[in-house]
């Protein structure tokens, strides 16, 4: 693996780390409340300062991103399945069923994505009832975000395919046999993983900004738990006079799409034996 | 010619170009109405300009592209009457070798999973076995066995086209058609394929469809050779005898175009009027009749029908034997 795929396996491990140890490490609880100390700015004792409740940054911080990984990264890992399942049939069985099928596509990307989230976070809610409160929420935002999302993919990923199926060695394969499923598994699917990837590491952070727009409508996650979309719509809003409350969630939004960007870009090249050495 | 590997007959691919809700569809005509037999072991050539329909039609034989009309009896069996199962065994011992070594191997395979694609999807072969016979084919294309595991873009464009020629072999076929298997290649590496090609064909008794427009290299390699213009068959004869009694005005011409190395050698060249006619509206009677040096009154008005004209000679031409 390259230098920078490294670098970003080792960035990811340290935020999903921060995310499962950050009350511990900060010796902060991220709900404990300290009025004295409220919006006081980074210091020795509240490493990215305390919000207006007085709450360490730093635990809320690590605790958002525990939501905000489980949320994007499962509701990207929905949208990919969903879309390039669909995309993959659509584009190479083609004809009558491939209209059909983006027919469908364009009557979901239609709908407004707020308005079908919100809905499909309700049904959700209502659906999975017996699940715990937190769980429920966030298992509701996985599946709302994802089932919205996966359109632009099956998109692409028909696209990809319909220009890889014109492909002479698509036709060298069909010419000694291979049908069906092994030629979208082993030819096809293959030869357009790369730009697949890419939207998929891409995807992970408006899905990051996605989660925070549900919360704050009220259907996400609830205080006190939090995430770094959250903490970050809520600092925007003092952001002139107390500018580490959008400083830090930012920075933790930032480095993970860093992370994943560099992570992706590696696979990327790996799983290309040309770019290999 | 009493063995029969493969008989074409009235083969007719049109494919529709444009259409809508104002224009009427209408049709290129790639290939309009072929008839041929090549015997088992025989080379035949098939030679035509750019677009004349001639890889078309080896992709109509192997049903890579279905043909409109016509039948394609390969080893006793018409291909276009199989389902979609039995063709895909009935069509094993046909295989094709594409003009274009770079494109037509799949960049994300080594080769020796693309020589040992066939036998495996047919459930011929596996495990050490497929190994086996994937090093045993390496070899007999002049590559080596323990490049089994290279990706082909560590290979060279006639090295790449070795490994194409091997997935051919690999399913031990009758026929082989040859797409231009040497355009795409430097003029020092064009001898080494085709020796391997003759090489492989004394060893194997395997008939090509070598399709090409170097008429150089079809003399050299074919026992017969086809000329194709505008999706027809227009003369087709034994390779020495095309060359030495041409009995049509477009093969004539061709000729004609062939370098020869002396000066003042050769023969007088013939350079044709205009351009090819649009495919999609063949000219009246001869299709070749606008471009003939030769051509008379009833060439635009009658269709020539492809005949014998001497033995073994067939010529689509109202005025042959000239």
């Amino acid at each position: 693996m390259s230098a920078g795929g490294w670098a970003g396996a080792l960035l990811v491990a340290g935020l999903v780390a921060l995310a499962l140890a950050g009350d511990d490490v900060s010796g902060y609880r991220f709900d404990a409340q300290d009025t004295e100390h409220a919006l006081e700015g980074p210091s020795a004792a509240h490493w990215m300062g305390a919000d207006a409740l007085g709450r360490d940054l730093f635990a809320r911080v690590a605790e958002g991103g525990r939501v905000s990984l489980l949320v994007a990264i499962g509701s990207t890992a929905v949208a990919m399945l969903i879309g390039i399942v669909y995309g993959a049939v659509s584009g190479y069985v083609g004809g009558r069923l491939d209209g059909w099928m983006m027919r469908a596509v364009d009557a979901v990307y239609s709908l407004p994505d707020v308005l079908v989230i919100v809905l499909l976070t309700e049904v959700f809610h209502g659906v999975l009832d017996a699940v715990p409160d937190l769980y429920r929420r966030l298992l509701a935002l996985v599946l709302a975000l994802g089932l919205v999302g996966w359109v632009s993919v099956a998109r692409l990923v028909r696209g990809l395919i319909l220009q890889a199926r014109e492909e002479a060695w698509v036709e060298a394969a069909r010419a000694v046999g291979v049908r069906g499923p092994r030629m979208l598994l082993r030819h096809i699917l293959p030869n357009v993983s790369g730009p697949i990837l890419v939207t998929a590491t891409l995807r992970v952070p408006s899905a990051i900004l996605a989660e925070s727009i549900v919360s704050f409508i009220g259907l996400g996650i609830q205080p006190p738990f939090s995430s770094w979309g959250v903490l970050a719509s809520d600092g925007f809003a003092a952001m002139r006079s107390y500018p580490h409350l959008i400083l830090f969630p930012g920075l933790a939004i930032l480095v993970s799409l860093f992370a994943l960007h560099l992570l992706g870009e590696s696979l990327r090249e790996r799983l290309d034996p040309r770019q290999r050495s | 010619m009493s063995e029969v590997l493969l008989s074409v007959e009235g083969v007719r691919k049109y494919f529709p170009v444009g259409g809508g809700w104002f224009a009427a569809r209408e049709h290129v005509r790639a290939v309009d109405g072929v008839d041929l037999v090549i015997a088992p072991g025989e080379t035949l050539g098939l030679v035509g300009e750019s677009g004349c329909g001639k890889s078309t039609l080896g992709r109509v034989i192997l049903r890579l592209i279905e043909a409109d009309a016509g039948r394609i009896v390969f080893e006793g069996r018409d291909l276009r009457e199989l389902g979609r199962t039995e063709m895909r065994n009935a069509r094993r011992h046909a295989q094709i070798i594409f003009q274009d070594p770079y494109a037509s191997l799949n960049p994300r395979m080594t080769i020796g999973e693309a020589i040992g694609e066939g036998p495996r999807v047919h459930g011929l072969l596996e495990g050490e076995a497929l190994d086996a016979r994937v090093a045993e084919l390496l070899e007999t294309v002049g590559l080596r066995p323990d490049h089994a595991g290279r990706y082909p873009h560590e290979f060279s464009g006639g090295q790449r086209q070795r490994v194409g020629i091997a997935r051919a072999l690999a399913l031990e076929p009758s026929l082989i058609i040859a797409d231009e298997p040497v355009s795409s290649l430097d003029v020092s590496i064009q001898a080494q394929i085709l020796n391997l090609l003759l090489d492989l064909q004394e060893r194997f008794g395997i008939a090509y469809l070598f399709i090409s427009h170097d008429l150089r290299v079809v003399h050299h390699l074919c026992d017969r050779v086809a000329v194709m213009y505008l999706g027809r068959i227009v003369e087709l004869a034994p390779s020495a005898e095309l060359y030495d009694q041409t009995q049509h005005p477009y093969t004539e011409a061709l000729l004609s175009a062939v370098p020869v190395p002396e000066p003042g050698g050769g023969r007088e060249r013939i350079v044709l009027k205009g351009d090819v006619p649009s495919p999609i509206h063949p000219p009246s009677g001869c299709p070749f009749h606008p471009r003939c040096p030769r051509a008379e009154d009833r060439c635009s008005r009658e269709e020539p029908a492809l005949r014998e004209v001497g033995a073994g000679h067939l010529s689509a031409c109202h005025l042959a034997p000239f």
